[in-house]
Order: C-alpha cells, then sequence, then structure tokens
C-alpha cells in the first residue's frame, strides 16, 4: 500500500459488530502500512469535522474509506464531496456485513479483503476534461410548428436563435393542413407574448415571432456542421427569394406571371401561407426570369439579381424539428391508389375545404365514402410501425363529412382504433354519435371496377361475413415518415437515426429531446410522428433543455482513458468499438514513444476528452492492452485477486456502477442475504470487461462469474452491456476449450430488482457449487485412476 | 503466385498501386506470421483482389502463440494455467469481437502487391520477393531466414 494512503474505517454505530471484527480488520489494514483511522461513526458532527480537515489538507494523500455503500457516502457527505473531498469507497456495509450471516471469522476476512483491495489498487486519479465555452446562440433547423415554438421560447429565454426553413414560408404541415385535432381549430397558432392579449395568437400577428434575439433563414438549409458540441460552427445555404421586403402584398406579380409554378396550382410568383414577414416567394425552379412581374411590381420589390449565399454561424447548441412527412404513395400502391376516386387523408383534408365552401350549391359530392384505417401501416413489409395520429385524423373527418352531408355513408375500416386518452376516446364517441359506421375488418386490397369505381373485399370480423363494398370514394388513413432530408441532416448534425430513420432519442425515458450528438437536441415529429399537441409541449421541453445547457458551468466529470504510445499500434480497433466515437487514428508524434519493430508510418490512438464517457470498452478491446482507462488493468485484476486468491470456491460478480450497482446497494439495505463467497468488484460499465478478465478470474479459482449491468438494452455508455454479452461468449468457449468450464451468467439489474437480487445470488452460487463439486469429484476420480466409472 | 509480365503491366498501370522498382512490393510472395495476428483486419481492408477474408470461428490455439504483452498473449498464459488439455477446435465468435477474428488467406488469389503488408500494424504479414533478391525496404530478410511457423 503507499504510504500516503489514509484509510478511514467507520464502524457504522456498531450495526456491523455481529460479523465483523473490527480490531482484526483494522490490525489487517494498519499491517499494509497505511494510517488506519477508525471511528464509531464518521457521519457524525466529528467526523465529519474531521473530514473537513482532511480535505483541506494540502498533502496529497489518498483517502480511503471502509464502511458503507458509495451511494451512502455520497448522501452522508455529500456537502463535503461537492468542495473537492475524494474518497474512494470500499463498501463493507450493504455489501458484505449486512448481507451475510453470523460467521465472524469469514465475514471479517471477506471485510478485510474489500478493503485491501480498494486500498492496495487505487483507480487512477485522472483530471477531468475541462469544459469549453458554450456559445450562447442556437440554430433551430426547421420552421414548423415544433421547430418556431422552440425558437421563439428560446429567444424569450434571452439565447440568440437562428431558425432555418427550407421554404419560403414558415409553419410546416400544421398550417397547410386546415383544422388539427384535439382542438378542431386551425393549427398555425403560438401562445402569445404577455403584451399581447388572448391565449394564442396566429403565426402572422403573433409578436413572439418578431423578438430580437431571433434571427429566421427561409430557403436556407443546414449545409455543414463543424466543431465541438458548445461551439459548433453551422455552414448554412440560403436561395434568394427574389421578392424584397419592400412588398406591399398586392398580388399584381401573381397576375402578371405567364408561368405554372411546379404543380399548376399557383404560377411561378406565388404566395402560399401567410406568416406575416414575407408573402410572395419565386419558384426558383419553374421561373423562367422573363421579368413580367417585376414590370408588374408598383414599388420594385423584385430583385432578380440577388443570389445563393453562404453563411457561417457560430451556435452552442443545435435543435434539429425537422417533422415528418406523409407515407409515400408507394406504400399504399395495393390499395389502389393514385386513382381519382382513392385518395389519402393528406388529400381528402382541402377537398373537405372545398366542399364546404360549396356547400349552398351543390347536392352531397359523395354518397358512400369508405375510410381505410393503417393503409400501409403497421406492416412489415411497408411501414412496420403506428404513426399514432391517422386514427384521430380519420375520426375528425368522418365526423366533419356527416355534419357536412348527414345523407353521406361513412364507413370507417380499421383493424385496432387507437384513439388514445380521453381526448381520443371522446372524438371515438362522437363519431359514432354522428352516424359513422365502424366496421371491423381490412381489406386486403383495392380494385377498380369499368366505371373506375373501388371495389374492395373486406372481412367483417365482427359478423364473421364478408362483404363487398362498391364506395364512391376511399380514402385511405396513411402513416408518416421522417422527412425527405432527415437522414442527410442527421449525418452532417452526427446524431443517429432510429429503426424507421427517424432521429433516435437520447433515452426514451428519460432524454427524449435529446440526440446521440452532445449539444444536439431534437424537437416535435422529427423523432417520429407527434400530434400539436405532443409538439408545442415538446417544444417547451426542447428550449427548457437547451436553455439549461447553455447556462449551465458544470461540465461532466469523466476521465478520459489514457493511452499508451509504447504499446499502441494504430490497429484501429478502439474506433470500432467505441460508442461514441470518441477514439480515433493521428499520425505519431515526433519523439512519442513507439512499441518495438513498430513500421515507420503506424498511426498512434487518441481519445477526445471531450467526447469520452469513459466506460472503458476501448480497453475490453485493445488487442495490444494500451489503453488504460482509471480503472486499468492492474487495479481491476489486482482487486479481483484481492478479493478471490485462496478464498473457499468464490464467486466473481463484475457489476456495473450504474443501474445494477443501485440494485446490489438496495439490496444490501434490506438486508437480503447471500453467501459470503460472493465477491463483488465493481465497474464504471459492463462494457470494462473483457474476456480476459474473465478467464483471469476463473484462474484464479472462481466457482462461478456472473456479470450485472443495468436493463436490458437500457446501458447507459449504449453498448456496455452488448460488449459484455460477446465478451462473456468468448471467454465461456475458451475456458470450454480449456476442460474449465463454469457458470458464467450475465444479469440485467435495475433498483427494481433489489428484491430479486439476493435469491439470484442464492441460487447462483448453489449452482456454482454444484458443478464445482461435480468436477472436484471428476478430478478426484481419474487422479485415483478410477477413470470416472460411475458407482 | 507469381505475377506474368502481363499482369505486372496490368498492375503497373492501376492507380495507386505503381511500384516505384519493379521488386518493391508488386509481384512478392506473401507470408504471414499468424501468431503476431491481432484479427483487426486492416490487411482484409486493403487487400484489391479479395485474397483475405474475415473468418469468425477462431482456434485457441492461436492465443498460446501470440506475444506476451498483448491480448491474445495474455489470454494464452492465463489459459496455460488452468487448461486439462490442448484446445482441440475452433469456435464461433460474435460478430462485432475484433480481437478474436482470424484472418483467412486464400493464396490462389494474392497478387503479390503488398498492400496488407503495408496495412498491417503489427508486422504479421510481410513480402518477400519470388527471385529472392533483397527488395528495396519491404522486405525483412532477416525474419523471414527462419522458417515461418505454420
Amino acid at each position: 500500500m503507499a504510504a500516503a494512503t489514509r484509510v478511514l474505517v467507520c464502524e457504522c454505530a456498531g450495526t456491523m459488530a455481529a460479523n465483523v471484527d473490527f480490531n482484526l480488520l483494522e490490525r489487517g489494514l494498519a499491517a499494509d502500512g497505511g494510517v488506519v483511522e477508525r471511528r464509531r461513526v464518521w457521519c457524525g458532527a466529528e467526523g465529519q469535522a474531521r473530514l473537513a480537515e482532511l480535505a483541506e489538507d494540502e498533502s496529497d494523500e489518498r483517502l480511503v474509506f471502509v464502511g458503507c455503500s458509495a451511494d451512502s457516502v455520497a448522501q452522508r457527505f455529500g456537502r463535503l464531496l461537492a468542495q473537492d473531498l475524494e474518497l474512494e469507497v470500499a463498501d463493507v456495509r450493504e455489501r458484505c456485513s449486512w448481507v451475510h450471516g453470523d460467521d465472524r471469522g469469514t465475514v471479517t476476512d471477506k471485510a478485510l479483503r474489500i478493503a485491501r483491495a480498494v486500498a492496495r489498487f487505487p483507480v487512477a486519479r485522472q483530471p477531468a476534461a475541462a469544459g469549453g465555452v458554450r456559445v450562447d446562440s442556437v440554430v433551430v433547423v426547421g420552421g414548423g410548428v415544433a421547430g418556431i415554438a422552440t425558437a421563439t421560447e428560446l429567444a424569450r429565454l434571452g439565447h440568440h436563435v437562428d431558425l432555418v426553413e427550407r421554404q419560403p414560408f414558415l409553419g410546416g404541415y400544421a398550417t397547410r393542413i386546415g383544422t388539427v385535432y384535439p382542438t378542431n381549430d386551425c393549427g398555425a397558432c403560438l401562445p402569445t407574448v404577455e403584451e399581447q392579449s388572448g391565449v394564442r395568437k396566429c403565426l402572422y400577428r403573433n409578436a413572439a415571432v418578431d423578438h430580437p434575439n431571433l434571427s429566421i433563414w427561409r430557403r436556407t438549409e443546414v449545409e455543414s456542421v463543424s466543431g465541438d458540441s458548445g461551439e459548433f460552427e453551422v455552414t448554412l445555404r440560403q436561395l434568394p427569394n427574389m421578392v424584397t421586403a419592400d412588398c406591399v402584398d398586392c398580388g399584381l406579380c401573381e397576375k402578371a406571371c405567364p408561368v405554372s409554378g411546379p404543380d399548376g396550382e399557383h404560377q411561378a410568383i406565388y404566395s402560399e401561407v401567410f406568416d406575416g414577414r414575407v408573402r410572395w416567394a419565386v419558384d426558383l425552379d419553374s421561373c423562367t426570369f422573363c421579368g413580367a412581374c417585376a414590370e408588374a411590381c408598383p414599388v420594385e420589390a423584385i430583385d432578380f439579381t440577388q443570389s445563393p449565399t453562404l453563411a457561417r454561424l457560430r451556435a452552442g447548441a443545435i435543435v434539429a424539428a425537422t417533422g415528418c412527412d406523409p407515407a409515400p404513395g408507394e406504400l399504399v400502391a395495393h390499395l389502389g391508389y393514385p386513382a381519382e376516386r382513392v385518395l389519402t387523408q393528406v388529400e381528402f383534408a382541402p377537398l373537405l375545404d372545398g366542399w364546404e365552401e360549396r356547400l349552398w350549391l351543390d347536392r352531397p359530392p359523395v354518397g358512400d365514402v369508405v375510410m381505410i384505417q393503417c393503409a400501409g401501416s403497421r406492416d412489415l413489409r411497408r411501414l412496420p410501425y403506428c404513426s399514432r395520429l391517422c386514427c384521430t385524423i380519420a375520426l375528425k373527418h368522418a365526423i366533419r363529412l356527416r355534419k357536412l352531408f348527414p345523407g353521406t355513408r361513412v364507413t370507417v375500416c380499421y383493424l385496432e382504433l387507437r384513439t388514445l386518452g380521453a381526448e381520443g376516446e371522446n372524438w371515438y364517441r362522437a363519431a359514432r354519435l354522428a352516424g359513422v359506421e365502424f366496421l371491423r375488418g381490412s381489406p386486403p386490397r383495392v380494385e377498380l371496377d369499368a366505371d373506375s369505381r373501388p371495389v374492395l373485399e373486406v372481412e367483417d370480423v365482427a359478423a364473421g361475413v364478408k362483404r363487398v363494398l362498391r364506395p364512391d370514394l376511399v380514402v385511405l388513413s396513411t402513416g408518416f415518415v421522417p422527412a425527405t432530408d432527415t437522414a442527410r441532416i442527421a449525418g452532417v448534425l452526427g446524431a443517429r437515426l432510429d429503426d424507421a430513420g427517424f432521429l433516435a432519442v437520447l433515452d426514451a425515458k428519460n432524454r427524449a429531446t435529446e440526440t446521440s450528438a452532445e449539444g444536439v437536441f431534437v424537437c416535435g415529429s422529427a423523432s417520429g410522428p407527434k400530434s400539436l399537441v405532443e409538439c408545442s409541449t415538446e417544444a417547451s421541453a426542447t428550449a427548457g433543455q437547451v436553455h439549461r445547457y447553455l447556462i449551465s458551468t458544470a461540465r461532466r466529470r469523466a476521465a478520459a482513458p489514457r493511452v499508451d504510445a509504447a504499446r499502441c499500434v494504430g490497429c484501429d480497433v478502439c474506433t470500432g468499438a467505441c460508442p461514441f466515437g470518441a477514439t480515433g487514428l493521428v499520425p505519431r508524434p515526433e519523439g512519442a514513444a513507439r512499441p518495438a519493430g513498430l513500421r515507420a508510418d503506424a498511426m498512434l490512438a487518441v481519445i477526445d476528452e471531450k467526447v469520452c464517457r469513459a466506460c472503458g470498452i476501448c480497453a475490453a478491446h485493445c488487442p495490444e492492452l494500451a489503453i488504460a482507462p482509471s480503472l486499468d488493468d492492474e487495479t481491476l485484476l489486482g482487486r479481483v485477486r484481492t478479493l478471490v486468491a485462496g478464498a473457499d470456491r468464490p464467486v466473481v460478480g463484475f457489476v456495473c456502477a450504474e443501474c445494477a450497482g443501485a440494485a446490489f446497494t438496495l439490496s444490501g439495505l434490506r438486508r437480503d442475504r447471500y453467501p459470503e463467497n460472493v465477491r463483488l468488484v465493481e465497474l464504471p460499465c459492463l462494457g470494462r470487461v473483457s474476456a480476459l478478465h474473465l478467464v483471469e478470474a476463473a484462474q484464479l479459482g472462481a466457482a462461478g462469474i456472473f456479470l450485472a449491468g443495468c436493463a436490458e438494452d437500457r446501458c447507459q455508455y449504449r453498448r456496455g452491456d452488448e460488449s459484455a454479452a460477446e465478451q462473456v461468449a468468448v471467454a465461456a468457449e475458451l475456458l470450454g476449450e480449456a476442460g474449465r468450464p463454469l457458470p458464467l451468467e450475465l444479469w440485467h439489474l435495475c433498483a427494481a430488482e433489489r428484491h430479486t437480487v439476493g435469491r439470484r445470488l442464492r441460487l447462483f452460487c448453489a449452482y456454482a457449487e454444484k458443478q464445482a463439486g461435480g468436477r472436484a469429484t471428476e478430478a478426484a476420480l481419474v487422479a485415483s485412476g478410477d477413470g470416472g466409472v460411475s458407482s | 503466385m507469381p505475377l506474368t509480365a502481363r499482369g505486372r503491366e496490368i498492375l503497373g498501370s492501376l492507380p495507386g498501386v505503381a511500384p516505384t522498382t519493379t521488386t518493391d512490393g508488386i509481384g512478392c510472395e506473401i507470408v504471414r506470421r499468424d501468431e503476431l495476428c491481432i484479427g483487426c483486419g486492416r490487411c482484409v481492408k486493403a487487400c484489391p483482389s479479395a485474397a483475405l477474408a474475415e473468418s469468425s470461428r477462431f482456434d485457441p490455439v492461436q492465443l498460446y502463440r501470440a506475444p506476451a504483452g498483448t491480448t491474445r498473449g495474455a489470454l494464452g498464459a492465463a489459459l496455460r494455467r488452468i487448461a486439462r488439455h490442448e484446445p482441440n477446435g475452433s469456435f464461433e465468435v460474435p460478430p462485432r469481437v475484433r480481437t478474436f477474428r482470424t484472418i483467412e488467406f486464400d493464396r490462389t488469389r494474392c497478387l503479390g502487391c503488398g498492400a496488407c503488408t503495408r496495412a498491417c500494424p503489427t508486422g504479421a504479414v510481410k513480402a518477400r520477393p519470388v527471385d529472392g533478391r533483397e527488395a528495396g525496404g519491404t522486405v525483412l530478410s532477416s525474419e523471414l531466414a527462419s522458417p515461418v511457423p505454420a
């Protein structure tokens, strides 16, 4: 033990006296040569004062606390720990005394081993990466409702915001689709600022959009992003609008324009959604630059000399609010789409608006409408997921149709209606009351007869009969897919996509507004189809998160592993292993140490401290043992040896400090007993484990090995449990080949498992005991020349 | 596989593999020392003729031969202490584990260009000229003097 180690032993007010002999423990630790300070209780006033004294002590002494678990220490000494007190904790309470029986000799021996393992093998103290500056500016990508709401909220919180929208007009789908559910009014409003009347106001008259902190970039795309989180440099490419701010909205230009726009609905100079700031825009693809509009313009607001520009912005954070698109037509080709009488709900909405306008002129335009739910969705060959919005959108349209034309028959073919919550159920009830028919069954295809009328055969599951429907109109409730550019933008931002191609959130339960890239946030349907209500709620949440991110001065305290240049050969295996992309290769610097015989141009691995989370997965994968995390191989194996060597049939447990660690602490607090031969080694993440550690543990005499990490697929370091599972598979094969198979299991634990930890361990120990016993008998038989013949 | 004159001409005209001298790289015999291999797969990526492939099967015998101070070597040492018998077969390795990849070399497809020797970080692949002349730079003849372990 290094002389500069001071061991603080806590008797926890005698609660461990039944099975731990503290005199023996103290003597054992003192024999190692360190200074031992023993107290009946350290968390009392006297102990706290002494700790404060030690914390202020200028000497470079290392403090090891032998007593309760790190979790309890953090609670008891939180105030001191916040003031630079550094304690390494050897838990002899929740992981030893409190969970074992009265065998004083064995339990004291185990407690001494636990204390020694920590005292003798220190975790390297590495300075945490210094936090960089965070630029007080945000780039919001996407000017739909989610993006605008986030941008205005952030601007009002005092940050500079650049809102980037691809289209000439803000508002996205919500402002273009008419009414929205569940409020059944338009979707283009934002909350008012304090100075304005009412509770919400349309985009075009909402003062929040004019906030001085907000710059709006229309017809702009994010071209590239460089730099680190907190200091991004964002390159934008902006196409010119051609119509300047002098425009007085007279519309003479559109009348003068001889060219029709791409979809034939408007001219090449056009107005689409009035967001209050820009009214007219020139469609650059169809415009022939004939100049007719410029001649017609009474205020000379049309400027054809404008050209595309590149802009570079600095930003502390980026919000992706790129939204979603309706599913493409190919996905519903089997349902007769596209045809004159087969539409999607998105196309049906403006049709309904048109019918409503002409209501007093015409008889009902259609007599019989069939809506097909889950069109192309929840189908493994097409869209595998549920888009969540389509059911309620269909109900909204069905009700509206029945109210406009009570004589029109509306049938909804469905398998399950997913109208969640009280609000959704109200829509369903309202639809039934309005006389919408519901037919449980999903037609496999829609065909067109000679008069191009749709014909569909559907099995009515409720009635148990097949029915043939010949409606005037089929409306398909199609799902939603990621917006066209999502994959490119994710690539530019360095954020991951989920299986469906939406932006993956960092953690569905706890970090739903963050992406896998630090400093890149997500809002609205970019991470999956969402209703407007959810989008605006999420906008506030995202704005709050970004605000906290920008103003926070605290930085993550993860110490990146060191790369030993004398061992690293530049094989690049670590780059493939790192779940965060923190590792990479650089040309070996002049004068850096190098392994013997290394080729002249060999590269050297480097770990980016700002990105690294210190999980140790790289170290577990390094073929040259060149990566040393703070819990390096020497310390890890030294601790295993101290805990295990010479013990009677030890069961070794590698436990992650996150969720599994919590389960063990809570289990210990419940005093759920398990055998003394369980020896626990704590790791920052299970990913730290390599096959080498497992084989070494077996070599030291382990009768069984288990690994405990976070709940399934919930590793807090993304791939730690996967990596550990792979290493376990390799180690199991190697031990099998070597003729020493032993019980080797990987468990997923969280705090909810605190009731099962004790039982698991008891069962596992019994199993390991049995296997070891069987092997011992076999070995004895072989040794006695009996040849293993069963008696 | 020695290259024909036509083969040399074709390879010489390819961008990026043009030799500075005729014996430097192109047309060499590739010698692999599998005990130095760490399974990183750089040679597989570098090979222009798909003569190299990653196998998902791994034979623990490789661990016993690996040099000390590497993961493979340390594992071999630990296994040697507990092994009851020599390992007698290879096993399937999970797809993302790199350190236990086996690199398979198909000699019949090798062009002898030496791209793998330039990619290999551990010196497990060497090139030696077929006609036995000293080559400029890429061949360490002293290492190749002893018979290459199987």
